[in-house]
């Protein structure tokens, strides 16, 4: 195998790299609608489950967690590229803020049902946590093309 | 920290040097999509892999997924010191150029 080493500037090196990283990132993004739709669809459903009576909550929980688990093993089945979402330095932070932020969710639907036994404490906080998991997916995204497609790490 | 500025020969070769771009950015990707992506035949490809798991940039893992027996590439955290270092050196030359 000959590789044209020496006929490779290092300017044209950096490109290529800038080149390939952002094929990747529009290949992988090609499937990302799809996927924040579903997964924030399930988020809600998340937070929601958690104004269901004990245990059902829990049921509810284990349930969510392994549709998310089966949607993340879909996607990188038809993309061929995994990338956990606290994987890339500057996109983790939205993982790990976001995965906070729900944690509090799910905690206060939980609580404020118990409390007030309103069926809209659920409800709203599922609608708006499916919403805040949209949101915090494509800005997921859109920072992870940034990093991969234009920075070297 | 900042990466050792050092240009590698095993990297530099342009195929080798998009395979790693592409295991930079992601935790593992697969080697059928790799391929693709860098346009080259299924033997050009294993050499450039074989080479690169031989200097222990990359590690191999064999999974099935969707019925169908597949294998994931990643770098190593001495392919990653090393791609990072590269790049660098590259940098530093380009900016010389520049």
């Amino acid at each position: 195998m000959t590789d044209p080493v020496e006929s490779q500037s290092p300017a044209e090196a950096l490109e290529a790299i800038r080149s390939t990283r952002a094929r990747l990132a529009g290949h992988v993004s090609k499937a990302s609608w799809n996927y924040d739709v579903k997964y924030a669809a399930l988020v809600g459903g998340m937070v929601a489950g958690q104004g269901l009576p004990f245990p059902w909550h829990l049921v509810a929980t284990g349930v969510f967690v392994l549709l998310l688990v089966l949607l993340l093993r879909g996607w990188v089945q038809r993309t061929g590229v995994m990338v956990t979402g606290v994987s890339p330095p500057k996109a983790r932070w939205v993982a790990i803020g976001f995965g906070l932020l729900m944690a509090v969710a799910m905690v206060g639907v939980l609580l404020g049902t118990r409390k007030t036994g309103l069926w809209l404490i659920p409800v709203g906080g599922g609608l708006v946590s499916a919403v805040l998991a949209l949101i915090s997916s494509r800005l997921w995204w859109k920072i992870y093309a940034d990093e991969t497609g234009m920075s070297v790490r | 920290m900042s990466p050792t500025p050092a240009l590698d020969m095993v990297i530099h070769a342009p195929g080798r040097l998009q395979i790693c771009a592409i295991l930079s950015a992601a935790d593992e990707a697969e080697f059928a999509m790799v391929r693709d992506a860098i346009g080259v035949s299924d033997s050009v490809m294993s050499k450039h892999v074989k080479l690169l798991e031989e200097t222990g940039y990359v590690k191999l893992r064999k999974a099935a997924l969707g019925g169908r027996q597949r294998t994931w590439l990643s770098l190593t955290m001495h392919g990653h010191k090393a791609f990072a270092g590269h790049v660098a050196e590259l940098q530093r030359l380009a900016g010389l150029a520049g």
